[in-house]
């Protein structure tokens, strides 16, 4: 089988966070961890081409998916294999993306990544197998990977013994007995001892590696990013008031304070009568001005980004976090500072 | 009461319907129940109703129901209905004893349009057939037309107290006939039994306001704290629905009829556990009253001794932390609780399958994913409209549907036989 | 969740505030809760840690 690898800047050997704004490439054959696979892979598959892209490009511009999945069909691919991208964000969900748009165009797809990495939930329809923690684990994360598209290839199912990871599909179906009798067994069960028994697995929120701390405050560019819907009166960006689907930035270049009027909370699982009397107890830009000019902040970042945490699944949340680090970091912002309702 | 031996309790007169129709008198005779048209129609005579419409939809027909606002079972513990539907029909007096006849294999439906009534839909034909509990029973069908369009609250009413003297009158056919068989149901007791872990189980009824409430002996239970009422109580309808809200999530007079929890805990009452009882509990729409309401139902297991409790809702995701709060609260106390969850996992099964999930308390059944899209074929024949608004097609047309339309397609009281899990046994 | 630094606010509808102060109070509130924020950025952390503004 031909296959193309997806890989970010880093693992292309181009450079670390200072490429990371580069759009999509495509070389031939095997690049960097590639020719690893591509020996493990044996003589039955081939990687063909690989393509890469940076992690901030990747993960911040709508078009990346499309774009990097039209270099991999110019390739040639049969399948598609992506990362293993471990517990990095952007690049998870660079890996991600670019799995299911290629299974959506038709191909075989594979992502490689920590089953706690955001991008797991962006791979879907496309399968993805677990990858360790860091690179100090590429041997084994690859092995896993070889043997995954091995039975892919072969037209047999992958299963958690793969190493297959993300949520299965919620899918109905008719079972014997009514739920009052399964609840009236769970119950049971429960009472004998067995305290995992469930139809329905707890959802699991996954870690956070906290990032380095900044050296000084009054030296750095901060910005303040809020999840409690405010924006401009009028919503002009029409932010939902619940189960948000996207994210909204504004600018505060030339905004001294939040005018009482000028700016409302739309957030739906509140009061919001305590935020549109005053806009600063959302978000906080009249202290943050003050704190710039006594030298306690270096500088502020010109906009704030906003969306409604009421309601928003985990994944969609994880994913506005990766793309507000990805354009933060884009734009030399080295610490923020979050209100959360 | 006449009774043989001390036997304190119901006994469940059963009647099983076979064939139903319209004809001049109603009556059962063999299993085949006949129904007055203009008797039944009297049940509607109120200022509101300008008019009712009356038809059956049978088992197999090629019939879709769309707009079903409620159903109910005909019951009757005498003539003029003898105390059945209390607070309802007669006044608000302790039932769940002596004796109450039930018509099995029938229900009355009403069905149209009535403000933030949501559109559940039952197929009585093809595979969807199954999802609703209405799919496999005869359904006595009411339609009807208000005098105005401006009181439409008092046409709920109308139409509810309508449907329940209705399901009365059918029920009273049974008077006369031989029951096919006696269920003997016991008054729930705290004392003595045996050496069983006790098991009971918290309904939490919707608390919205008008046409989004639940009435316990006449009364919406909003700024009451839960309380305990014996399952027979349900069998002589001390729970009424009028709640037309959430048609996949939907508990309908019906299944508090018939509470499908109940009748599982009867089932293994002696053998594995002891039925423990029933708490009733409002859903709050405030946190701090939601948090309260919880709180006191598990103090009241607690009291009563409970091991175990099964904790059912009503409605969507705000309701999914009643179960939440309380299955917690349970499991603080050492009480094992519970929660039967409809799943809204999205189209594709991959969201997560719970709003708000519980902390603590991770026992969870999934009674399906009402996301899900499931094809329901074209029908000869439509009642409740001829325009179904949420596909904004003509109501018999083929059509696709999210799962969570089929009227108690996702029973948060456990009817169905749905679920996105392997079940669990019991040991 | 597991956000590694935290600073804890008074209420879900005014994370940076406080209806009950008066104004000028409020407003120092507001100022601690960013200079304790400011403090969590500069710290090391290995695990979710919450920091509390030290109250004036």
């Amino acid at each position: 089988m031909k296959i193309v690898h997806y890989v970010n800047q880093f693992f292309a050997g181009l450079g670390g966070e200072e490429q990371a704004g580069v759009g999509p490439q495509s070389r031939p054959a095997a690049v960097g961890p590639g020719r690893k696979l591509d020996s493990l892979l044996g003589d039955d598959h081939q990687i063909v081409a690989t393509v890469f892209c940076g992690d901030d490009y990747a993960a911040s511009k709508d078009t990346a998916a499309a774009e990097i999945v039209a270099l991999i069909k110019e390739a040639g691919a049969e399948m598609v294999v992506a990362g293993p991208a471990f517990t990095s964000g952007r690049y998870g969900i660079a890996c991600g993306r670019v799995a299911a748009a290629a299974h959506n165009a038709g191909l075989s797809a594979l992502a490689i990544m920590h089953a706690e990495n955001p991008g797991v939930a962006e791979a879907a329809p496309a399968q993805v197998v677990a990858s360790g923690l860091t690179a100090r684990e590429m041997g084994k994360s690859l092995q896993t990977a070889a043997e995954a598209i091995a039975k892919i290839a072969a037209g047999e199912k992958l299963t958690a013994a793969d190493g297959l990871v993300g949520s299965a599909p919620r899918i109905n179906r008719l079972v014997e007995k009514d739920a009052a009798t399964r609840a009236v067994d769970l119950a049971l069960a429960r009472l004998g001892g067995d305290r995992q028994a469930t139809e329905i697995p707890m959802p699991d929120f996954g870690i956070v590696h906290p990032a380095q701390p900044i050296d000084d405050p009054s030296e750095a560019l901060i910005a303040i990013l809020t999840e409690g819907g405010l924006v401009p009166t009028g919503n002009p960006g029409r932010l939902e008031s619940a189960r948000a689907t996207k994210w909204l930035r504004y600018p505060l270049a030339d905004v001294q304070e939040l005018a009482k009027y000028d700016y409302q909370s739309i957030h739906g699982g509140f009061s919001t009568a305590a935020a549109n009397d005053d806009p600063h107890r959302i978000l906080p830009l009249d202290v943050a001005r003050e704190l710039v000019e006594e030298g306690a902040i270096g500088r502020l970042y010109g906009e704030y980004f906003v969306t409604t945490g009421n309601g928003t699944t985990v994944a969609d949340g994880a994913r506005y976090g990766v793309e507000w680090a990805a354009e933060l970091h884009k734009a030399g912002v080295q610490a923020a500072i979050l209100t959360a309702t | 009461m006449s009774g043989n031996g001390d036997f304190v309790g119901l006994r469940r007169q059963i009647h099983e319907v076979e064939s139903t129709d319209f004809g001049d008198r109603t009556a059962l005779d063999g299993g085949r129940l006949t129904v007055s048209e203009a008797e039944a129609k009297e049940c509607f005579k109120h200022p509101a109703l300008a008019s009712v419409g009356l038809s059956w939809a049978r088992p197999g027909e090629s019939v879709r129901i769309v707009k079903v606002l409620d159903a109910v079972e005909p019951r009757t513990k005498g003539p003029g209905g003898g105390g059945i539907f209390p607070g309802q029909l007669g006044p608000a007096v302790p039932q769940g004893e002596g004796e109450t006849h039930v018509l099995k294999g029938v229900a009355v439906l009403t069905a149209g349009w009535l403000p933030r009534a949501q559109q559940g839909l039952v197929q009585m034909s093809g595979p969807s057939a199954e999802l609703s509990p209405f799919g496999l029973t005869h359904n006595l069908v009411v339609e009807f037309e208000p005098s105005s369009d401006d009181h439409w609250l008092e046409v709920a009413q109308a139409l509810r107290k309508g449907a329940l003297r209705l399901a009365a009158l059918v029920a009273s056919a049974g008077l006369q006939a031989e029951p096919d068989r006696t269920d003997e149901l016991a008054r729930i007791s705290g004392k003595g039994g045996p050496d069983l872990p006790r098991v009971g189980t918290i309904v939490n009824l919707q608390t919205q306001g008008d046409f989004k409430d639940v009435y316990v002996y006449g009364k919406s239970m909003t700024g009451s704290l839960p309380t305990a009422i014996d399952p027979n109580e349900l069998e002589d309808g001390a729970v009424v629905s009028g709640q037309y809200g959430h048609p996949g999530l939907k508990n309908p007079t019906y299944l508090h009829q018939n509470s499908p929890v109940v009748a599982a805990l009867r089932a293994r009452d002696g053998i594995d556990l002891s039925f423990a009882g029933v708490i009733l509990s409002p859903e709050p729409v405030d946190q701090s009253i939601k948090e309260l309401a919880s709180a006191h139902a598990a103090r009241l297991c607690y009291q009563m001794g409970w091991d175990a409790a099964i904790v059912s809702k009503e409605g969507g995701g705000n309701a999914d932390s009643d179960i939440a709060l309380k299955v917690d609260a349970l499991e603080a106390m050492g009480i094992v609780g519970v929660g039967m969850f409809p799943e809204m996992s999205g189209a594709n099964g991959l969201g997560p399958p719970v709003v708000s999930p519980p902390a603590t308390a991770t026992a969870m059944i999934s009674t399906g994913n009402y996301d899900e899209r499931i094809d329901l074929e074209a029908v000869e024949r439509a009642l409740g409209g001829e325009t179904y608004e949420l596909t904004g097609s003509d109501s018999v047309a083929g059509m696709r549907v999210p799962t969570a339309v089929i009227y108690s397609g996702l029973s948060p009281v456990g009817w169905g036989r749905l679920t996105c899990a392997d079940p669990v046994e019991a040991p | 969740m597991g956000a590694p630094r935290v600073v804890p606010t008074r209420g879900i509808p005014y994370p940076a505030g406080d209806p009950t102060l008066r104004p000028e109070e409020e407003k120092a509130w507001r100022r601690l809760l960013l200079e304790t924020a400011l403090k969590a950025v500069s710290t090391t952390v290995h695990k979710p840690t919450v920091f509390t503004p030290a109250t004036i």
